[in-house]
């Protein structure tokens, strides 16, 4: 640690750490455009200067590392004058379209313009002329009047996705970002330019002109694109999900997030169940509940019940469908595998692994075998079949064919897929948008992922259902909420041991048996392969 | 007053930038003497140290002080740099060092490499230099054939390879550390400092970057010593013991603009500036009215100032300018101030790297204003804007373009107030092609 | 359109390379082999330019587009750049471009029909002393020019 004086006062921060950080470990914001915390030190913008006692002139805190006797001003008059000057001039040949620009709202020009500027405009000079809406590539458009030239998006290229599409051009004022000629921005993880970039210049063709940030709300959450859980902001309005921004963690994604994972938030909007139907039949919620419960209440044998639980659920949902099967089918079967297709995986955040939750099913204890699943449901003895947010059917036509030999499925889903049309009893179940609760990824690190809002019609979280149906034909199901199925969870699995739902962090929690802590990788082609998913 | 010429002693010579000249003229003796063992690379630094040589390519930092910052536990190889870049407005001296005497240049460039202990050196010239660089090229090439450059220097264990590496049109990499990102390949962007070069310069190894006339002062000065080199230009110590004058040398002026016969002279530190500007230019073309004494980039001296100032880093610093790197441009009365800043701020504009936000964005914006002031549509209040704009510029970016292009300014209209109060208040004047006003209505041509 | 160096070009760009200890730093000298070869550096000339050097195009290109020197797009047969930079402007340049505008019949920035000529100004050549004057093509300085010599230039360029 280093002791320096910030503003008069003595604090500390890590010996070397960069200004605008250890400013901020002390609540004193250095307003910077080109400096991210994820990309090198570009020092372009010049927003960051502050007064250092001994320097010659005014030095930028993104390359000022942070040592002791440092002494250090951010809030003298001079510093105004400096932030007020560069704010002038970014706005000078700046289009300043707010109204019908995307980044309204989140637009650090418009943030600091109120912190900092508030000037009256003195210039008369007209504009620099530059490409305006051009169609840079398959997520991101380009206005390149509104760009600052603070080089993130070209730092990102350059030093994570490793593809160099976007680079600086020209000289001067007449510099640009553009691709090369006949080339587009196209990666993996080109999405990620438009969050790197602090103003409208990038911005998201999928997210362009659908809603204004400001009326939408923000939840932290966890990308169920595949297997790594980039941690995420979703971002959404009443109950329709907008966008994924990615949410730092040093562990799983760093600042990124994949393109083929920003997208998936797509599909919690579309193609959901938000009824429940009996034989094909629409049913209230507790019609079908109770039609359910009276399957239970036979004199059935053990082995006419099992249930398959899944990686698109919850490591919450699946504990209570295990919970389910010990205590309410007699100690039933509990299969695991998932017939989700795999694809791509790189060396940076893409897992083959499509699905969120397998590591999490597989340390419960479910069967993951398929050949297994696939014996029991043609051998004849099973009588009921509870599958939950599973679509056997959809991914593997060998399934569709054995479900069709079993007499009762019982389905729970979040979409309306293939299994929810050939299932006998089909309940709705809420998207992870929908709910609490956590993912394993494929590292084995739990992560926790908030309710964004209310799910669609009768849904309701998969523990919450379990409870439901339980409370309907025996005592015990107590479960209120998501703290009480984790508790009950801790407490079986003692591998848990000191976290609690409320203690789980940000960063999520490394299950000690699944390896050790490694952080997130740095970018392609950067680092070998990480272990594969099971 | 001393009228020993060391870098333009044989350019009167027929031929001169040929190696055989060169040998006739006595160059690469004192290298060979060096390189075979006279001399250790301490000794050589520190005759250069104690000889007072300063940076001829704007900065005027001492020499041997520079090649005395590289680390010396660094495992890293070192680099020499020779900055060839030459494009400051009103300097056009180190193409003549390239043209007429080559050979001392890389005669200095083997010195200072022995005694920095370099063996990779890159001339970087500018690219519009096509004619010098292949002057330099052959000069070089003779000198690998004589054996001088290569494995084996003079025969000797000394290793050194030059390379004349040319650049592309950007006046930025005449800046050190825009030079060296240049060299290495990527757009011309000066670097953030810290790190200096003399730690992490050329592929982040510990490099010197001199300037072409810093560097071709060397073999004269291993040769002579540094009492003899002290003995020109104009030393003086104050009562304190401490040098008040140290402005040992010759240096090579580049006279331009406003005067009878333009032209590069090679003339001892300490000269009045005036009496320079008559012996060797044939005095002022018209009626004096000021000059620049170093280049575009330094402020600007009144024709009182062009009277009383000596030919000293003193007495520039005295007159609120420098020497930078000896271009003068000298302006007369008639010729439109206004216009001359005009045509300084394109300039800035056009080679501003586009790097840092205030020079960016303020080279240009000056130079549109006084695009509609130079037609007449000037104010008051220009004045005070164009002040507040140099202010938020200078000083607040990575490398000294945005200040190079404020501090003419801001002394230009600090110096000749009542110039530009009367062009930015009564409006404009008319002014002709060469920028000198007129009294005939024909619009000024930009 | 592919591009690759003649045998001649490339063999200059092998003894280039050798002279730098990281091949990117050979991209420059590199970038004026091919404007050599072309006159212009076409998007497939950069892409070479790049691959040879294992650089990406894209960084050819920024590069290449920071120099004035390059050009990144066609020019005429004789560029002519004349320097308007304040000791060349002091002596006469503007009445140069004026007398090449009017000789040429172009205005600044283009090139005569015929493709011969391309016309325009370049910032300070470090030629204050003999000003004014313009360069060809980015070799030859021509200095101390008035109309006369201009005309007599002009005529030798065939």
């Amino acid at each position: 640690m280093a002791t320096f004086s910030l503003n008069g006062k003595q604090v500390e921060a890590p010996d070397g750490m960069n200004l605008v950080d250890a400013a901020k470990l002390h609540g004193v914001e250095i307003p910077h455009y080109c400096y991210h915390p994820g990309l090198s030190v570009a020092g372009n913008c010049r927003m960051c200067l502050c007064e250092v006692e001994g320097a010659r002139g005014p030095q930028i805190a993104c390359s000022q590392a942070v040592k002791d006797g440092l002494v250090v001003r951010t809030d003298t008059p001079a510093v105004e004058k400096m932030r007020k000057g560069v704010q002038e001039f970014l706005l000078l040949n700046h289009p300043i379209d707010c109204p019908i620009c995307d980044q309204a709202g989140e637009c650090r020009l418009q943030d600091y313009y109120m912190e900092y500027g508030k000037y009256e405009n003195r210039s008369d000079v007209t504009k620099v002329q530059k490409q305006k809406a051009m169609d840079i590539g398959p997520m991101v458009v380009l206005d390149q009047e509104r760009c600052i030239l603070c080089t993130r998006c070209v730092r990102f290229c350059e030093e994570i996705s490793n593809s160099h599409e976007l680079i600086v051009s020209g000289r001067g004022d007449t510099s640009v970002i553009e691709p090369f000629p006949g080339t587009t921005l196209d990666n993996k993880y080109s999405g990620n330019v438009v969050d790197v970039c602090p103003v409208g210049a990038l911005t998201s063709k999928d997210f362009r002109f659908k809603m204004r940030v400001w009326f939408m709300k923000s939840v932290k959450s966890v990308c169920t694109g595949c297997s790594r859980g980039c941690n995420v902001f979703l971002d959404f309005k009443d109950s329709v999900a907008y966008r994924y921004r990615p949410r730092h963690n040093p562990w799983v994604n760093s600042y990124w997030m994949s393109d083929e994972g920003r997208l998936s938030y797509k599909r919690v909007n579309d193609g959901r169940l938000d009824h429940a139907r009996v034989r094909g039949v629409r049913a209230s919620f507790m019609d079908a509940l109770k039609e359910v419960a009276g399957l239970l209440s036979g004199n059935r044998p053990a082995g006419a019940f099992a249930v398959v639980g899944s990686p698109h659920s919850s490591l919450e949902d699946n504990f209570a469908l295990k919970a389910f099967a010990e205590r309410s089918l007699k100690g039933a079967a509990t299969y695991g595998w998932d017939g989700t297709p795999a694809g791509y995986e790189d060396d940076f955040l893409l897992n083959a692994d499509k699905t969120p939750n397998r590591t999490g099913v597989k340390w419960l204890g479910f069967d993951q075998d398929r050949q297994k699943l696939l014996d029991a449901l043609n051998g004849g003895g099973l009588q009921v079949l509870f599958v939950m947010n599973n679509d056997l059917a959809g991914d593997d036509p060998a399934f569709a064919e054995a479900l069709a030999k079993v007499p009762t499925v019982v389905y729970f889903s979040s979409h309306d897929d293939a299994t929810a049309k050939l299932a006998s009893h089909v309940l709705p179940v809420a998207a992870h948008a929908e709910k609490y609760g956590t993912f394993v990824n494929f590292q084995g690190r739990i992560q926790r992922f908030y309710m964004g809002y209310e799910a669609p019609g009768d849904a309701v979280a998969e523990w919450d259902l379990i409870a439901h149906l339980g409370r309907q034909f025996e005592g015990g199901w107590t479960w209120a909420d998501v703290e009480d199925v984790w508790g009950e969870m801790r407490a079986a699995h003692p591998e848990l041991g000191e976290a609690t739902w409320f203690g789980l962090g940000d960063e999520g929690f490394q299950l000690p048996s699944l390896g050790e802590a490694r952080p997130a990788p740095k970018g392609v082609g950067q680092r070998p392969r990480q272990n594969q998913p099971a | 007053m001393s009228t020993t010429k060391i870098l333009s002693a044989y350019w009167h010579v027929q031929d001169s930038h040929t190696i055989d000249v060169a040998l006739q003229q006595g160059a690469y003796v004192v290298a060979h003497d060096v390189l075979k063992g006279a001399r250790s690379p301490e000794d050589v630094t520190n005759e250069v140290k104690k000889s007072g040589l300063r940076g001829r390519g704007g900065a005027g930092f001492p020499t041997g002080m520079k090649w005395g910052f590289l680390p010396k536990d660094n495992p890293k190889p070192r680099y020499l740099v020779i900055n060839a870049d030459e494009s400051e407005p009103g300097c056009f001296k180190d193409r003549y060092i390239i043209e007429e005497s080559p050979h001392m240049l890389i005669e200095g460039c083997i010195l200072a490499s022995y005694a920095i202990n370099a063996h990779d050196c890159y001339i970087y010239v500018r690219g519009e230099f096509w004619h010098q660089q292949r002057i330099l090229q052959q000069a070089v090439n003779d000198a690998y054939a004589k054996g001088y450059l290569g494995d084996r220097c003079f025969g000797t264990d000394f290793k050194l390879n030059i390379t004349v590496h040319s650049g592309a049109g950007a006046y930025i990499c005449g800046e050190e550390t825009a030079l060296l990102t240049s060299l290495e390949g990527e757009r011309g962007y000066p670097r953030l400092k810290p790190p200096f070069p003399a730690t992490h310069g050329l592929f982040q190894c510990p490099t010197v970057v001199n300037n072409v006339e810093t560097i071709a002062n060397v073999p004269w000065i291993v040769r002579h010593g540094a009492d003899e080199y002290s003995k020109i230009g104009k030393y003086v110590v104050g009562e304190d013991g401490k040098p008040k004058v140290d402005s040992r040398g010759t240096r090579l002026f580049c006279g331009s603009g406003a005067v009878n016969k333009p032209g590069v002279h090679e003339v001892p530190l300490g000269m009045k500036l005036i009496d320079y500007i008559d012996e060797y230019h044939g005095g002022v073309k018209g009626e004096l009215k000021g000059a620049i004494p170093g280049g575009s980039s330094c402020p600007i001296l009144t024709a009182d100032e062009v009277r009383s100032v000596e030919m000293t880093y003193e007495s520039m610093v005295a007159h609120g300018t420098m020497f930078g790197a000896g271009g003068l441009i000298v302006i007369d009365q008639e010729t439109s101030l206004v216009w001359v800043l005009h045509n300084l701020l394109r300039f800035y504009a056009h080679e501003s790297c586009g790097q840092c936000t205030p020079c960016r964005e303020g080279t240009d914006w000056l130079y549109k204003i006084f695009s509609r002031v130079l037609v007449g549509k000037g104010s008051e209040a220009d004045l005070q804007e164009i002040l507040d704009i140099a202010d938020n510029m200078e000083g607040k970016t990575i490398c000294a373009l945005a200040a190079a292009a404020t501090m003419p300014t801001r002394s230009y209209i600090k110096k000749f107030k009542d110039e530009f109060v009367s062009y930015f208040v009564k409006g404009g004047r008319p002014v002709d092609l060469r920028g000198r006003y007129i009294q005939s209505p024909a619009m000024a041509r930009l | 359109m592919a591009y690759t160096f003649s045998p001649e070009t490339q063999a200059k760009f092998d003894r280039l390379v050798t002279r730098y200890p990281q091949k990117k730093a050979a991209l420059i000298p590199t970038l004026w082999l091919a404007q050599e070869e072309i006159g212009w550096l076409p998007p497939e000339a950069l892409a070479h330019c790049a691959a040879v050097l294992d650089l990406p195009p894209s960084k050819a290109y920024s590069v290449a587009s920071f120099y004035t020197m390059f050009n990144l797009k066609p020019v005429g047969k004789y560029k002519i750049e004349v320097c308007r930079t304040l000791s060349c402007a002091m002596c006469g340049a503007f009445e140069l471009i004026a007398h090449l505008e009017h000789k040429l019949g172009i205005r600044l920035g283009e090139t005569t029909p015929d493709g011969k000529f391309t016309l325009m100004t370049q910032e300070c050549l470090a030629s204050c002393g003999t000003g004014p004057m313009l360069q060809i093509n980015g070799k030859r300085y021509h200095e101390n020019l008035t109309p006369g010599k201009l005309d007599e230039l002009l005529a030798s360029l065939t």
